[in-house]
């Protein structure tokens, strides 16, 4: 990922509903749109995570509970994390700023 | 005159040709004229068992259904449906009459009634507990819900799922199933005691014609009933009939839509949703032959896993 | 079933809705669906005694509308979130009509009152600006071809409805609340600056302009089919701003002079007198009925607007109620258009209606994604 991209603030968007519904699977309800969307459970709780204050990937990884991942991963994981991200931005759900 | 006990043809002619059939159907009361022939006779063989309203004070959908235009005498002219005093569609053939009154009743429900969470689907119940099955396009629903119906299974609507908004519980809605070109033959031969109603001909759909739904003791009654299945049906031809575990997540992506309202009810709808879904069992069903659908219908667990 | 405008008297009193029979309010559903007022039928039967034989018969009608008017409630909420920024970034104040005006004021009626589309006012050397600004957005254009376009340019006052890509939202821009090719020229200016900024970024017209522009739109401006809708908005209006704003009936009369509105105020007043016994001090009476039309056309006019203000549905209708509203509609269109251009212009809108507007013969399941089905009342 490069210096640019890490160094992006995300913040929710809006309100949503969630459905833990199992299978790794989360329905989610845009309350402001009405819109409905699936995500996995790791982008359910990245946008329980996220507030109406930005935070960069970086940090926003570092407050996922439990979350360990090994030194030689971390920047293949961060652009993980930033593709979902960039998602769930298309979808609505989270914005940069 | 003595008290009306049953709908017989005669008294459904009269009623068409005057102030309407008030016909009950589940929790709505649709009030019907008609001064065509093939629709009297259509009802009198598909409706002869439905209940009498309580009141003919009050109906939720005043439809009518007659020849258009000044010359109503000419053969193949043309016939229209009113809802209330608007005609919401173009008329169609004479000889689409009967399908066209039918559609007509549908669109009724799928409109309006957003007091519950509609849903494109058959339902049919055994033990007091329901299955919904929604129609997607390729599914087979009418044909599969007919043979089931045939074959004991209660059917509570071919077409609409009306299910509670506040709990996971289906509204029954029991009208004739709608089974079009080869399904007719089909279901004529897989139990020759089927009852049809007038077959309407040179449709969009082609042949239509409607078999007569209520003849589970319960048909008429109309307490909710508990959902406990969610199966998305498909007709693959030659496949082998089975039924496959569906995620929760996916089968309410499916639901909502083939839904009528899920996006209307905001919310709501997301909420009734989620309580329908996550109180049933989800399945994919495959199916190549009736009997063999039927068979594995037979041995489900009705009672949620 | 004749003469028996009960929706009308049930408006004026809502307590009758107590005593109402079933099959009284067989005929009042009826009515109101056709008229639209469901919503306000729902509204008024709140808090009432009704015995519970009736609500269960009822209440499904009614629910199910409420429900619609809440969607569309939630639907002009997010557009008041995603609008205020774009017009900040441009410096053009965003100012609501109508039943957006009504909802971001909070005014009561608007909690029951079917919505449609978001109209806006704007100056009209802003209109490329705000298009554009729009556009970016994800607003495009949605007239159906270059002859609507056309008309809605030059003719009307607003650019074609805009609808939203993603969300399906239409908006209404105005420049004008009349067509510049009108006799009545009602300067955009004026009402502009009355316009008050009700919460941050979300302005409205102010009280008198929203009665008058609403009485415009009924009497000049619009297909009377709605009419009995437009007249209890205006009939809300009335009452609610008599209660709460202080001094708006000394302010009415003279605004819709200035305004050289005099005439559509005269009919607005009159006939949700007439029609919905509104409570209007006799003074502001006298004072607006100096726009009045002259004295022998008014038994005409009378004879004209109270049949066509009746619901739509044949139960209301006087002798004469389906002509009474086809002579109004043409004298709407004659006041918005020049003769030359009326006579192709109605035959094109009838050809329109009659081969496009219906929906096809009923399929078992009627197509299109849920999203895409219009919900009616």
């Amino acid at each position: 990922m490069s210096a640019d991209e890490s160094s992006l603030s995300w913040k929710r968007a809006v309100e949503t509903q969630k459905y833990w519904s199992g299978d790794g699977l989360v329905v989610c309800y845009d309350e402001l749109t009405g819109d409905t969307h699936v995500v996995n459970e790791f982008a359910a709780n990245l946008l329980d995570i996220l507030s109406d204050e930005g935070v960069s990937t970086d940090n926003l990884c570092a407050s996922i509970p439990n979350l360990s991942v090994p030194e030689e991963q971390k920047s293949d994981f961060l652009e993980y994390v930033n593709n979902i991200l960039l998602d769930l931005c298309e979808y609505g759900l989270v914005e940069q700023g | 005159m003595p008290p009306v006990t049953s709908l017989d043809a005669a008294y459904i002619k009269s009623s068409l040709s005057h102030a309407g059939l008030f016909l009950s159907v589940g929790p709505v009361v649709y009030q019907i004229k008609s001064n065509l022939p093939i629709v009297a006779e259509g009802l009198a063989k598909l409706y002869s068992d439905y209940p009498l309203p309580t009141t003919q004070e009050f109906s939720d959908h005043l439809i009518a259904i007659n020849r258009q235009g000044i010359l109503r005498n000419i053969v193949g002219s043309r016939v229209n449906f009113s809802y209330d005093h608007t005609h919401p569609f173009d008329g169609m053939t004479l000889g689409q009459a009967y399908a066209f009154l039918e559609w007509g009743m549908n669109w009724c429900i799928s409109v309006h009634h957003n007091e519950y969470l509609k849903i494109h689907a058959a339902v049919l119940a055994k033990n007091g507990k329901a299955i919904v099955m929604p129609g997607e396009p390729g599914a087979g629903k009418s044909t599969l819900s007919a043979a089931l119906m045939l074959k004991g299974w209660r059917l509570l609507s071919d077409e609409h799922a009306l299910i509670k908004l506040d709990e996971p519980k289906v509204v029954p809605l029991c009208r004739p199933v709608s089974l079009k070109n080869e399904s007719i033959e089909i279901i004529q031969s897989f139990d020759n005691s089927a009852v049809f109603g007038p077959a309407s001909l040179d449709t969009h759909k082609g042949r239509v014609a409607h078999l007569k739904a209520d003849i589970h003791p319960d048909s008429h009654d109309a307490n909710a009933i508990k959902v406990t299945r969610l199966i998305f049906p498909r007709f693959v031809p030659n496949a082998k009939t089975n039924l496959s575990p569906k995620t929760r997540a996916e089968s309410f992506m499916r639901a909502a839509e083939q839904s009528f309202n899920y996006s209307t009810l905001g919310q709501q709808g997301f909420f009734s949703m989620k309580g329908l879904v996550s109180a049933c069992e989800c399945s994919e069903f495959i199916y190549s032959d009736l009997d063999s659908a039927v068979a594995l219908f037979e041995q489900l667990d009705m009672v949620t896993a | 079933m004749k003469d028996s405008f009960l929706l009308a008297e049930v408006i004026q009193t809502p307590e009758r809705l107590s005593g109402l029979r079933l099959s009284d309010w067989n005929l009042l559903i009826r009515q109101a669906r056709y008229t639209g007022l469901l919503g306000k039928l729902y509204q008024l039967t709140l808090g009432l005694d009704i015995s519970s034989d009736i609500l269960e018969k009822i209440i499904p009608h009614l629910l199910s509308t409420q429900i619609i008017v809440n969607k569309q409630r939630d639907g002009l909420h997010c557009e008041l979130v995603k609008l205020p920024p774009i017009f900040e970034d441009i410096n053009i104040p965003l100012i609501l009509l109508k039943g957006g005006a009504y909802y971001a004021l909070g005014l009561p009626f608007s909690a029951s009152r079917m919505l449609s589309d978001i109209d806006l006012l704007v100056p009209k050397q802003a209109l490329p600006r705000v298009e554009a600004a729009l556009a970016v957005q994800g607003w495009q254009s949605q007239s159906k071809d270059a002859y609507d376009e056309h008309y809605y340019r030059e003719w009307m006052h607003e650019i074609p409805p805009l609808v939203h890509r993603k969300r399906k939202s239409v908006l209404d821009v105005h420049h004008t609340i009349l067509p510049p090719t009108t006799k009545y020229n009602p300067d955009p200016e004026k009402i502009m600056a009355a316009a008050r900024e009700v919460s941050p970024g979300i302005w409205t017209l102010c009280p008198e302009d929203l009665v008058i522009h609403s009485a415009t739109h009924l009497f000049h401006d619009g297909e009377l089919e709605h009419g009995l809708r437009d007249l209890v908005d205006i009939h809300e209006l009335l009452q609610y701003f008599a209660e709460n704003e202080a001094g708006f009936w000394a302010r009415l009369v003279p605004r819709a002079i200035e305004l050289d509105l005099l005439l559509p105020l005269y009919y607005g007043l009159h006939y949700a007198q007439a029609i919905l016994n509104t409570a209007i001090p006799e003074s502001v009476m006298q004072h607006v009925t100096q726009g009045a039309p002259n004295k022998m056309m008014r038994p005409l006019m009378d004879w004209l607007f109270l049949r066509a203000l009746r619901s739509a549905h044949s139960s209301c209708d006087l002798f004469g109620s389906g002509f009474a509203r086809w002579i109004l509609y043409v004298r709407s269109h004659y006041l918005r258009m020049p003769l030359t251009l009326l006579i192709p212009h109605l035959l094109r809108k009838a050809w329109k209606r009659r081969f496009k507007d219906k929906a096809e013969a009923p399929n078992e399941f009627l197509g299109g994604a849920p999203t895409d089905r219009e919900p009616l009342v």
